[in-house]
């Protein structure tokens, strides 16, 4: 009995010398508000909320950040659901990040949104194109 | 043992002694070693906060100034005559300003900043920053819900050093533990103080426990009063006075001590307990706040201002003269924060509201990729797509909506209960879950958990499956006649009309916005009831159902969450958005550490799904729901479909708009009938919740290129005009538009068959 307790307290005592706390401190990154709030700046001109966001998007998409233009682009979409130039822009940069799936459901989607937007249409035809080229 | 005795019998007494003395010492070594571990744990595990989804700010976004100002409260803003910190807004006529607090999202970090949005009846005209500039968006910082707590279900804010109102501490000491900064732990002298107080007054009004003890004493959660227990207590008090300085065990004092309850969750610290009682930041508090959370410590329960405020209240104002008394406040002070209300915040203006039901599913969807160790202390954040006024809103409308369907006094165990499941089916977020009447009850979540049998809700699968064919379309006639189909086990089935009759032949148009039974089965015995089962797999249910002929009509157990799930497919056209409760996480250093996106998979043929939903429409127009129409705003187009399963035992309704899909069960824990169709149950509570949403957008279905327009007799499928009585406008395949009807029917016939079926009420 004693022998357990001995040991008992030395298993304790020696994990009370454990140096803790456990240390934490990753270096915290730069925060990124600085390129979003530029693109903010550049579309202040357009009334629509999500045109910043596509701004924003579009410079994650050429940094190749893509969660970062995904998220700027799902935030948009949130707002505007069915603006079919957010869906088509995602479905950009599921194609640039290689998820040629995403790509092309996104690309339906954008073109199912499309409505009279032709523009819109069109260029959701042809990344669907790529897209098929890209998947042979 | 025999050991021992032997040491103990041939050993001199003063080395008996020295083992009694090594054995006590080894004693309150292994005690203060424990205790140290049990502070540094607590230090340092941090459980992973939940926060809601922010509100998005932007000129043209519907939102009253009440709707604002409630969800600015909701997040702990402070009325000001003038914006001076973060965390306070004004309001002048229809413009609200405010200064947001710095925060960091899973993108980016924000920083405080201070806006003037205005506002116009329902609408926001502008965001615009101290210069007058507009701001396309500005987000305000979410509602935190809660934690993803571990043992015993304690949920706490950490609070840090700086941010704990000296007021606080002095109240805490002047009540408490008077000569705490003197002490060692222990008290002697204010034992003895306790006990000749309580003698006096021949109550409890003071206990002798220092802070010290009191935090050794949470720590343990052991409410023995044993002889033992305090001498234990006493050792590990002097121990953390030993080995921390004072201002470190205040500090832990303040983050540790239990301070209520709601349902199985536990309030702890009194940085929850701030945002708990007044939905205010601890820093925000006033005096008589302050006196209130103080007075808590010593019967959480027993003076909860909410279930006994007058206890309360008295209780409030004895702390008050005790600090007056305390020369801890002028005793001027002291008398007008006795005159203040309790201001206790309720309902849904309640911030840091637990929702048990939602945070089932946050755990859920974190479950796959977070160790539980990580969640319950690593300190991580956690945003979801929850919609505070969305979920305040469904809670509303559930508890309401049961409440006039049930018997007054139903008997014990026989309530109704129901269950309530709201999305953005577009973008997958759930945005509010309702697991039962009893929102706060932490126990059976029927929105995820409740399988029951899904009736007709099916039925827009079996079509679907039939017009994905290419063989149907809305204006295809199908019989609805008796049928007898022969199963497995040698019986026969012989399904019958909810109104008892059948209907001859109908278009499909009618027969699904009608839900007639014959027409479904025989429609789903000719294209295979496998083709069916598949098909709702594709959708969103977790596997293939068993494909028996009465699957046709809907004998499968689903959850109101996996019918949100098939519904949300139907919703997006066929493609499967998988339905999401967490966005993003991030680590306590705000270092983003993983993102759910949106994912799309294309399940269905959207040509086929287009017309569905075309007919969707129609049962609000037409068929089993048009007696919600009243209830939604007018000109609202919204697509559901009612569903019952049999003896009356599950009333579900499941629909959409064009930005909400919500889905509504009501039944009973017990199996046992209700007597309610999906159109006498669930369908109110749905129409009165969705039609409650702000301006929700139609549903407008894309038209895809093969499909055109037509308008079709509701009554018989053949093609007819804009204006003749009971024509509607759905999608048909190109190209296989119906033949002309001869004339208009305007006539006697069809307005006297609408007046009967009025009569009749409302089919299923």
């Amino acid at each position: 009995m004693t022998r357990s307790a001995i040991g008992l307290l030395l298993a304790i005592s020696i994990a009370a010398c454990a140096p803790f706390p456990v240390s934490r401190d990753h270096p915290v990154e730069p925060d990124s508000t600085g390129a979003g709030s530029q693109a903010n700046r550049d579309a202040g001109t357009a009334s629509a909320p999500s045109a910043g966001l596509l701004q924003q998007a579009r410079s994650h998409l050429a940094a190749a950040e893509y969660p970062e233009a995904a998220a700027s682009l799902e935030r948009a979409i949130r707002i505007e659901p069915d603006n079919a130039r957010l869906w088509l822009e995602l479905a950009r940069v599921h194609f640039a990040s290689g998820n040629l799936q995403q790509a092309q459901a996104h690309a339906r989607k954008a073109s199912s949104l499309a409505g009279s937007d032709d523009a819109a249409r069109s260029a959701a035809e042809k990344l669907l194109a790529d897209i098929a080229v890209r998947q042979r | 043992m025999l050991i021992l005795e032997m040491l103990f019998l041939r050993a001199p007494k003063r080395f008996v002694a020295a083992v009694v003395g090594a054995l006590l010492l080894g004693y309150v070594l292994y005690l203060s070693i424990y205790v140290i571990i049990a502070f540094e744990g607590r230090r340092w595990d941090i459980p992973a906060h939940v926060y809601a989804a922010p509100l998005e700010l932007y000129a043209g976004m519907s939102l009253t100034s009440d709707e604002f100002v409630s969800s600015l409260r909701q997040t702990g803003y402070d009325r000001v005559p003038e914006v001076s910190d973060a965390g306070e807004y004004t309001v002048d006529g229809d413009e609200v300003t405010l200064r947001t607090r710095a925060f960091t999202y899973w993108d980016a970090l924000e920083p405080s900043r201070q806006i003037t949005v205005s506002v116009d009846g329902d609408r926001v005209l502008s965001v615009r920053d101290t210069a007058g500039e507009m701001l396309p968006l500005a987000r305000l910082e979410p509602v935190r819900l809660g934690s993803l707590f571990a043992s015993h279900h304690e949920d706490r804010i950490l609070i840090g050093p700086d941010e704990i109102p000296p007021l606080l501490v002095d109240a805490l000491k002047a009540l408490e533990d008077r000569r705490y900064d003197h002490h060692h732990g222990l008290d002697l002298r204010g034992i003895l103080r306790a006990a000749f107080v309580n003698v006096r007054h021949g109550e409890i009004r003071q206990g002798g426990s220092t802070l010290t003890q009191q935090l050794v004493k949470s720590y343990f959660l052991d409410n023995r009063r044993t002889f033992r227990r305090k001498i234990r207590e006493a050792i590990m008090a002097v121990a953390l006075e030993l080995r921390y300085d004072k201002d470190e065990l205040l500090h832990a004092y303040i983050n540790e001590i239990y301070l209520g309850q709601q349902g199985a969750r536990a309030i702890h610290g009194f940085g929850l307990a701030s945002e708990f009682y007044f939905s205010r930041r601890l820093s925000q508090l006033e005096l008589h706040e302050i006196a209130l959370l103080v007075s808590l410590v010593n019967g959480p329960s027993y003076y909860d201002p909410r279930r006994h405020p007058e206890r309360a209240r008295d209780r409030r104002d004895r702390v008050l003269e005790v600090l007056a008394d305390q020369a801890v406040v002028g005793p001027e002070k002291a008398a007008s924060a006795a005159e203040a209300a309790l201001g206790i915040s309720s309902g849904s203006r309640m911030m840091s509201r637990y929702q048990p039901a939602y945070m089932d599913l946050v755990r859920q969807q974190l479950a796959n990729d977070y160790d539980k160790e990580d969640l319950e202390t690593a300190g991580l954040r956690i945003f979801t797509s929850l919609d505070p006024q969305v979920q305040a809103r469904a809670e509303r409308e559930l508890s309401g909506g049961l409440a006039r369907l049930a018997a007054p006094d139903p008997e014990p165990g026989a309530a109704l209960e129901g269950a309530v499941v709201v999305t953005r089916y577009q973008t997958g977020e759930v945005i509010a879950m309702v697991g039962g009447r009893d929102v706060e009850f932490d126990g059976f979540n029927r929105a995820l958990n409740a399988r029951r049998p899904a009736g007709s809700l099916i039925k827009p699968v079996v079509y679907l499956a039939a017009l994905q064919t290419g063989e149907y379309n809305l204006a295809s006639r199908i019989e609805d006649a008796p049928i007898e189909i022969e199963l497995e086990n040698g019986d026969t089935w012989s399904p019958k009309n909810f109104s008892e009759t059948s209907h001859g032949e109908v278009p499909i148009l009618r027969a699904l916005a009608e839900s007639y039974n014959q027409a479904t089965v025989r429609l789903g015995m000719e294209i295979g009831v496998d083709a069916v089962a598949r098909l709702l797999q594709d959708l969103g249910l977790p596997e293939a159902p068993p494909p028996h002929p009465s699957l046709l009509l809907g004998a499968v157990e689903t959850t109101a969450f996996e019918v949100a799930q098939v519904y949300g497919s139907l919703a997006n056209g066929g493609f499967r958005v998988p339905l999401r409760a967490v966005r993003s996480v991030i680590d306590a250093e705000g270092e983003p550490l993983g993102r759910y996106p949106l994912e799309l998979e294309p399940v269905a043929d959207p040509v086929a799904v287009q017309q569905v939903n075309a007919a969707l429409v129609q049962v609000f127009e037409h068929g089993t729901a048009r007696t919600a129409r009243g209830t939604l705003p007018r000109g609202l187009v919204a697509a559901g479909k009612t569903g019952t399963s049999s003896d009356f035992r599950d009333s579900w309704f499941a629909g959409f708009t064009g930005d909400y899909l919500a889905v509504v069960w009501v039944g009973r824990d017990d199996n046992a009938p209700v007597g309610l169709t999906g159109a006498t149950g669930a369908l109110p509570i749905w129409a009165s919740l969705v039609g409650g949403f702000d301006h929700s957008a139609s549903y407008m279905p894309a038209i895809a290129d093969d499909l055109e327009l037509a308008w079709l007799d509701y009554d018989t499928g053949l093609a007819t005009h804009r204006g003749c009585r009971d024509a509607v406008l759905v999608p048909v395949p190109e190209g296989e538009k119906p033949p002309q009807e001869a004339g208009c029917s305007r006539g006697l016939r069809v307005l006297s068959e609408r007046v009967r079926g009025w009569l009749e009420g409302t089919s299923d």
